[in-house]
């Protein structure tokens, strides 16, 4: 059997008893790359040689020495292309590391290439993406979810072992669902930004994908700290999670919010998420309904605030100091302008022009402010439910994967996709998505588990019992 | 505004000055550059 087709845990044990060379497992990955990148296109950019050097020169007594990783293409990695898959970033290259990237690089770990993303992570499909479309590996005239649906497609393709994505309203989760595989949206403060290009800087978070929790909880490990770089990092010290893991359930309290079962939503992902739910009770778990009462208001509050953050975060962009410039412009307002409209696909630029409404005068008090304190309320709600249960059970995308252009017209009923998602970046609370179940059409189906603030631990428990009980992170996709 | 809530851990680092980028890196991704200074167009007349 290919390298590439085993888990991190596995492979890290075999490498640390030197029955494989991490060599090995970078060529096996490659060859599967050149057998179904064409197809899939998860990555934008993919170094062979620097790959193979790096896993020659890999330190594999570190805790992912050897280990080929992925990273989302807005994650800087020196001296590597850090293009957002954005025109406006063509010809970039970080000249740092994000501390992600330097934790994994002091974890040992070997980096494989870049993966698609939909443009400045606006998106949930990856098909707002400047550099092509990602192919979702379970049926490739459907979408992976976005907008890591690189790094989603690479792991369930198994043309990635594991890979780096970001999470500003399910961006990690949803591909996850869709893909079949292992999102991990950390706790807002968990991981530290600094080198991730910034969306919403009040929401993004930096988390893995993986095919199994152990893998999950492995680059957590890893990943997580203080860093004085961003000071919304926790200062609590880095923990060792899924260090002990259990295949209990016994005696976890674990809520079903009743606005996560809506009416419309796909009946077979409804099935299989309160079949893992019947799991869970079946194996002495305490199920029980509880209310999210604003998470019909969370599309709206989040649309409001991460455009308004995105509308100052990416007006750095602006061809003076890097990245694309227009031609000849003949004033620098014309080269703003141009450079701009150039450079911007059509949701970066709806986003920044709806932000940029919601901050002007006369409207911040009715929109942003207002939004604002909604969310306080959201984050109310969510510390009010976890008062009375561990964690929260509920679907992670009210449906899998649909079909390549089909909502690419419709930018409200594509928002629509985050729906399960959103509330959790706006609470700052914990959240991952495994597969719980297939549809009738072979597409994997997600489960999300939310775990109050810096609750990971046991949810990453409770995600590993149940998903070890299941065979569904075993099957394979026919791409 | 009461309902919103400050981060839980705020940890501010300590104000010590540190090394930041060299001047090679900061040109190194600009689209025009001359005399260790980004090229723009002139905005006086």
């Amino acid at each position: 059997m290919s390298l590439a087709h085993e888990t991190v845990a596995s492979l890290r044990r075999r490498l640390a008893k030197k029955e494989i060379k991490s060599r090995e497992i970078v060529t096996d990955l490659l060859k599967e790359i050149d057998a179904r990148e064409k197809t899939i296109h998860a990555y934008t950019h993919i170094d062979r040689e620097t790959a193979l050097k790096a896993a020659d020169e890999a330190d594999l007594s570190r805790p992912l020495g050897g280990v080929p990783i992925a990273l989302k293409d807005n994650l800087n990695a020196n001296g590597d292309p850090c293009t957002c898959s954005s025109k406006i970033l063509e010809g970039y290259k970080a000249p740092y590391d994000a501390t992600a990237v330097a934790r994994l690089r002091q974890a040992g770990a070997v980096f494989l290439g870049r993966t698609n993303m939909d443009e400045f992570a606006m998106g949930s499909s990856t098909e707002n993406s400047a550099l092509g479309v990602t192919r979702n590996p379970w049926d490739s005239s459907r979408i992976p979810g976005g907008s890591s649906g690189g790094s989603a497609a690479a792991v369930a393709g198994r043309i990635a072992l594991a890979a780096l994505g970001s999470d500003t309203g399910g961006s990690i989760r949803q591909p996850a669902a869709l893909c079949g595989c292992v999102g991990l949206k950390p706790t807002y403060g968990r991981i530290s930004r600094y080198g991730l290009v910034a969306f919403a800087s009040s929401l993004d978070q930096i988390g893995p994908l993986t095919r199994t929790v152990e893998d999950s909880a492995l680059l957590l490990s890893s990943l997580a700290g203080h860093d004085p770089r961003d000071n919304t990092t926790d200062s609590r010290s880095a923990e060792s999670f899924l260090a002990k893991p259990t295949h209990s359930v016994k005696g976890l309290k674990v809520g079903l919010p009743k606005e996560y079962f809506i009416p419309g939503m796909d009946a077979e992902t409804e099935q299989a998420v309160r079949a893992a739910a019947d799991w869970f009770q079946k194996n002495g778990a305490e199920i029980k309904e509880v209310s999210l009462p604003l998470t019909p208001s969370a599309i709206a509050v989040y649309y409001i605030l991460a455009t308004a953050e995105a509308s100052a975060n990416l007006a750095r962009f602006d061809g003076v100091r890097y990245g694309r410039r227009a031609a000849d412009p003949k004033d620098v307002l014309d080269l703003y302008q141009r450079t701009r409209e150039e450079g911007f696909g059509p949701e970066v630029k709806r986003r920044i022009i709806l932000g940029t409404f919601v901050l002007s005068a006369g409207y911040t008090d009715a929109y942003y402010r207002k939004a604002q304190k909604v969310r306080g309320l959201i984050r109310q709600d969510f510390e009010k439910a976890f008062q009375g249960c561990d964690l929260l059970l509920t679907p992670t995308s009210p449906e899998p994967a649909f079909k390549l252009g089909e909502r690419t017209q419709d930018p409200l009923k594509m928002y629509l996709a985050d729906v399960f998602t959103i509330s959790v970046n706006l609470a700052g609370t914990c959240g991952i998505s495994l597969p719980c179940g297939f549809t009738k059409s072979n597409l994997p189906i997600g489960l999300q588990l939310i775990g109050p603030r810096f609750g990971e631990e046991k949810m990453l428990q409770a995600a590993h019992a149940y998903e070890q009980s299941h065979d569904f992170w075993k099957r394979m996709p026919p791409t | 505004v009461p309902e919103v809530h400050p981060p839980d851990h705020p940890v501010l680092r300590q104000d010590i000055p540190s090394p930041s980028l060299s001047v090679e890196s900061a040109l190194s991704n600009a689209p025009a550059q001359a005399n260790d200074l980004i090229v723009v167009p002139k905005i006086v007349e």
